[in-house]
């Protein structure tokens, strides 16, 4: 079906970011541009007192000042809870109170150091569980006042969700064994290598901004919504991306910057250090309290399971309003089970908001679930495995949700990866190998596309999509290649920009080759078939029966008297052009069977992907320290595409599950405020740590979501991992792990707790 | 910030002496992460790349502008050892000794193999000149040491009689890029055994008690051995902080040093 040799991909983008010859938000330089400073609150609660800017605004080079007070007064976000600039309180350290332009970035600091800003302290809501006591202080006096659809809010509760099917209670009391676990797991961070920068040039009543951004159409309506400008006002470009993992979706300071260009009349540049991208964005993977409660027959089959979560969601709602539903679905599981009941909870706290980090949720649920699942098989004494096997769903099961999955992989995925690592081999005392299974919805959403083939038989697709590293954007002159019979080279692309391409809904939820692709192959079709007719008329046959080869078309049958597709695009220009559009218009949501109160709309997982990890881990018993030796990844996600782009997004994932496993950990204080925001002390992993990844496909043909039968891809390998490393070391240690990240020092006090 | 390159180290030393509030940037890979937090924004700079006799180096004496890049090959093993531990490729390519020193962060890799080979400091200034101060006279707080403002370091010596057997090892939440949790050097040759570690005390230190009682030992037991890591356990001072706790420390640094114990006898 791909006829294009897609085996030897090399990326549009590639020489660009190897040569150094690629731009960055960072590196644009515009004439007389003005540079950007934030004041940031520095406390995580307090009522706001005095903010002076006088002394600030009269520094020498200093453009501008502003505050909440020079923008429109207008509450933002998916609930509606915050502002631009900090308005009367601040609720959490890295949130913004001041924005200043100067004529250089030292300057710049000089005013913001010169602002008078004083504040009475409130109480902080450090704790997920406290912040639910009765007479706990609220981190949003007015969230009554707040309101978004299907978003259950009490309180400190910014999101709930509750699932109910069939009878859990039931259930559990004629289970045969019931289990209980309580797992939990600390906040971490998505942390991309580029910290984000932000450029934004008014000329007339247009402002044109350069983002580091994963969803520049997300951006664009975030400016519009909040300096009150309608999208044809506002063009957003997005140069070359230096990563995002989830840390770049949404809107964050694009109206800050286009704002302050406007007083400024200049151009105003914004770059982020390290530190301020730890602790500013409203992007977290959040922290996690997980309570689970399996009831097991004595077959080993699941009755019943309770999941109780609670999110720790930072300040602000950002766009994590589905979390709470998301992180349940995680929580009960790729299973057969048939009475589930789930309460899952986002609770407000004076902490950095949470935000969408690769497979939201997924890591943190799927490894406590994941651990409690071990626990499970050794208690009905069965083989962790077997367990899986047994309770896994399969094509033709109903899940947790009552969803009856059409063809699925995922009992493949087991039997590949426990295969490949060597699961059942006898291994030395210190090593230990850990399975754990994962599943991550697809997301079919808005997206759109131009094609056009220009009189010399080149071509250029104009895209809504935002290549955030993943490649996916890279892929695309592939697929209109393959639907035209021409080469990917004879392609360039126009993306991440807003007032040239068609909507699309960002590099979010893995969606981009899922929906684009589709929006791109539908544009070339149009393309396609436009040089059959002019091919038929020249050859004097049907369009129908024209083959479109090799750069050629001829009629099907006779293939030495073929066309080059360029005299066709030539002469396309006297009889309408070579013009194609494609959207892609979502296809309806699975059925299910589950009870939603707070439904978020998660319930039913279109186009599920399915995942097995398994990895052989090698414990230092002395010192707890652990070593991944090795990661056997077998993962169904439909048809793979882009076999090089899928097996980079599984290594990467599975490498940053490593470090969410081991080291990733953002750790706060009592005043609620980050102890390690810079890269010395929050410690991803390096190419020392990367142990051999390998990667198998399950390619299940998925109809009605990706192209060519695909499904998404990139957040799936970000699920199952930090599972895997738990089970290994439960079993090395003798005791299930119980906190995330299973730091050296933790899992070394895990062994003195077995050992006294 | 003002900055000097200095052609040699007589140059360095008049600028030095000149401006005694100026800072060496040998490799810069501690002092512009400090002017990069904004901790420390000195006043100016002197330059130390181009000052060749830093880089001088035998194997008793080796140059203050030695980087960790050419010490990852140095004959002295545990010196070897602790250099290919430190950061990545480029901060070992810049990263000095002498910054190492100079800096005397309590987790300085470069610190316990000079403790433990009981090496001594070289400084010299432009109207002092030459002295060599012992370690453990040299070191005397977290990042403090008895170094004064017209000074520079020169080089670290090492007594004639080294050790047959030099180990070092280190436990770090990672396997590059990684600050010590503790770290650890044991030697063992004719006059016994020696045991130095870092990250557990304000300054590089010696398990001397655990010494003692190890070199009164001829064929160390098992029980012996656990009896040596236990004592170092204890002879530690190390604190809790948000990358460690004092009783993992404790631990941590008596199980190194047993383990490099045990490679010095085998
Ligand atoms: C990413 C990263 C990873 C790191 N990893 C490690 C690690 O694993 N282990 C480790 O121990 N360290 C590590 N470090 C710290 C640092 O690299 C080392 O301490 C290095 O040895 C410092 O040497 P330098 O030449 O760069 O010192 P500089 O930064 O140039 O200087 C450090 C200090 O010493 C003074 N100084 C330098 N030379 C002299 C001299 N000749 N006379 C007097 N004073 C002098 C300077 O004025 C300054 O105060 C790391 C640093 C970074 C940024």
């Amino acid at each position: 079906m791909l006829s294009v040799d897609i085996s030897k991909f090399l990326r549009a983008d590639g020489p660009d970011k190897v040569t150094g010859s690629g731009r960055y938000s960072a590196d644009i330089s515009l004439t007389g541009m003005a540079h950007a400073k934030f004041l940031y609150a520095g406390v995580a609660s307090a009522r706001i007192t005095t903010l002076d800017t006088a002394a600030a605004k009269a520094i020498p080079g200093v453009f501008a000042v502003l505050t909440q007070a020079d923008v429109p007064d207008i509450r933002f976000g998916s609930v509606a809870d915050r502002y631009l600039f900090a308005k009367d309180v601040v609720r959490f350290e890295g949130e913004v109170v001041a924005a200043v332009a100067a004529v250089d970035a030292d300057t710049a600091q000089r005013a913001v150091d010169a602002i008078v800003f004083e504040y009475d302290a409130l109480p902080v809501v450090n704790d997920i569980e406290a912040a639910l006591e009765p007479d706990a202080p609220l981190v949003h006096e007015d969230w009554e006042s707040y309101s978004a659809r299907r978003i259950v809010m009490d309180r400190n509760i910014a999101s709930q969700t509750i699932l109910t099917l069939g009878d859990a209670d039931a259930a559990l009391a004629d289970a045969d064994l019931v289990i209980e676990g309580r797992y939990i797991a600390d906040a971490s961070h998505a942390a991309p290598i580029e910290p984000r920068g932000v450029v934004a040039q008014w000329e007339g009543d247009k402002v044109t901004i350069w983002t580091s951004s994963q969803v520049p159409f997300q951006a664009r309506d975030g400016v519009c919504e909040t300096l009150e400008l309608p999208t044809n006002r506002v063009r957003i470009i997005v140069p070359h991306l230096g990563g995002g993992f989830g840390g770049k979706c949404g809107f964050h300071y694009e109206a800050h910057i286009a704002a302050l260009a406007r007083a400024a009349r200049r151009p105003v540049r914004l770059v982020f250090s390290r530190r301020e991208e730890f602790l500013a964005p409203d992007r977290r993977r959040e922290g996690m309290i997980v309570e689970l409660t399996t009831g097991l027959r004595s077959d080993g089959t699941i009755a019943a399971r309770k999941a109780r979560i609670l999110l720790d969601y930072g300040a602000y709602s950002s766009d994590a309003t589905f979390f709470p539903h998301m992180a349940a679905m995680h929580a009960l599981g790729p299973y057969k089970i048939d009475n589930v009941y789930a309460e899952s909870s986002a609770v407000y706290t004076n902490r950095q908001p949470s935000g969408s980090v690769r497979a939201p949720t997924a890591p943190q649920a799927c490894w406590a679930l994941e651990t409690h699942t071990d626990e499970l098989a050794a208690a009905v004494g069965m083989d962790p495995v077997a367990f899986r096997r047994l309770n896994g769903v399969d094509t033709g099961a109903s899940g947790v949700s009552g969803q009856v999955f059409d063809a699925i992989g995922l009992q493949e995925c087991i039997t590949l990866a426990t295969e490949d690592v060597g699961y059942g081999d006898v291994l030395p005392g210190d090593e230990a190998i850990g399975v754990a299974i994962g599943w991550w919805p697809s997301f079919p959403g808005a997206s759109g596309a131009y094609v056009k083939l220009d009189s010399d038989g080149k071509g250029v697709i104009v895209t809504g999509a935002q290549e955030c590293g993943t490649g996916a954007v890279m892929t695309l002159p592939y697929l209109v290649a393959n639907e035209l019979g021409m080469q990917p080279e004879d392609f360039e692309l126009v993306y991440q920009d807003t007032s040239a391409a068609p909507y699309d809904v960002g590099a979010t939820g893995s969606q981009t080759l899922l929906n684009n692709g589709i929006a791109t192959i539908e544009a070339s079709y149009q393309i396609a078939s436009r040089l059959r007719e002019i091919a038929a008329s020249m050859l004097e046959a049907e369009a129908d029966d024209i083959v479109l080869e090799n750069g050629h078309a001829h009629v099907d049958g006779s293939p030495d008297t073929a066309i080059p597709i360029a005299r066709l695009a030539r002469r396309a220009n006297h009889t309408g052009m070579l013009i194609g559009k494609g959207a892609r218009i979502a296809p309806p949501d699975p059925k299910t069977s589950i009870s939603a109160i707070g439904d978020q709309g998660v319930s039913s997982f279109a186009g599920p992907q399915f995942s097995c990890h398994a990895v052989r881990v090698k414990l230092d018993r002395d010192t707890g320290v652990a070593r991944v030796l090795a990661v056997s990844a077998a993962h169904d996600s439909g048809t793979i595409v882009n076999p090089i782009g899928a097996a980079g997004q599984v290594e990467g994932g599975v490498l940053m599950g490593i470090g969410q496993a081991l080291t990733e950990r953002t750790e706060y204080d009592d005043k609620g405020r980050q102890v390690n925001p810079a890269l010395l002390d929050y410690k991803l992993q390096t190419f020392a740590d990367a142990p051999p990844i390998s990667v198998q496909f399950v390619e299940v043909f998925t109809p009605d979501m990706g192209p060519h039968g695909a499904k998404a891809i990139a957040e799936a390998p970000n699920v199952a991992t930090a599972a895997a490393i738990s089970n290994a070391l439960g079993k090395l240690v003798g005791l299930p792990m119980r906190e995330l990240p299973m730091t050296s020092e933790r899992v070394w006090r895990a062994i003195q707790a077995v050992g006294s | 910030m003002e900055f000097v390159a200095a052609k040699d180290l007589d140059e360095a030393l008049v600028a030095k002496a000149n401006h005694p509030d100026a800072e060496f940037l040998a490799g810069g890979t501690d002092l512009m992460v400090e002017v990069n937090l904004a901790h420390h924004r000195p006043s100016s700079a002197i330059g130390l790349r181009r000052v060749d006799e830093l880089r001088e180096m035998t194997d008793l004496r080796i140059g203050a502008g030695v980087t960790w890049a050419t010490l990852e090959s140095h004959p002295h093993r545990a010196l070897a050892q602790a250099a290919r531990t430190v950061g990545s490729p480029q901060i070992r390519a810049a990263g000095t000794l002498g910054g190492n020193i100079g800096t005397a962060s309590p987790a300085g890799d470069g610190l316990p193999w000079i403790a433990a080979l009981d090496g001594t400091i070289e400084l010299r200034s432009k109207d002092r000149g030459t002295r060599v101060m012992p370690w453990r006279e040299f070191f005397v707080g977290v990042k403090r040491t008895a170094i004064l403002p017209d000074e520079a370091i020169v080089a670290v010596r090492i007594p004639e009689d080294t050790p047959a057997r030099q180990e070092f090892a280190k436990i770090g939440v990672r396997n590059a890029m990684v600050i010590s949790t503790v770290s650890c050097v044991v030697t063992h040759g004719d006059n016994g055994t020696t045991v130095a570690l870092g990250s557990v005390a304000p300054t590089p230190m010696r398990a001397t008690r655990a010494e003692e009682m190890i070199n009164a030992e001829k064929n160390p037991s098992e029980a012996a051995l656990a009896e040596f890591a236990r004592i170092v356990s204890e002879e530690v001072r190390p604190i809790t902080d948000h990358r460690s706790t004092e009783s993992y420390r404790r631990h941590g640094a008596g199980v190194l040093a047993r383990r490099l114990l045990e490679r010095c006898l085998s």
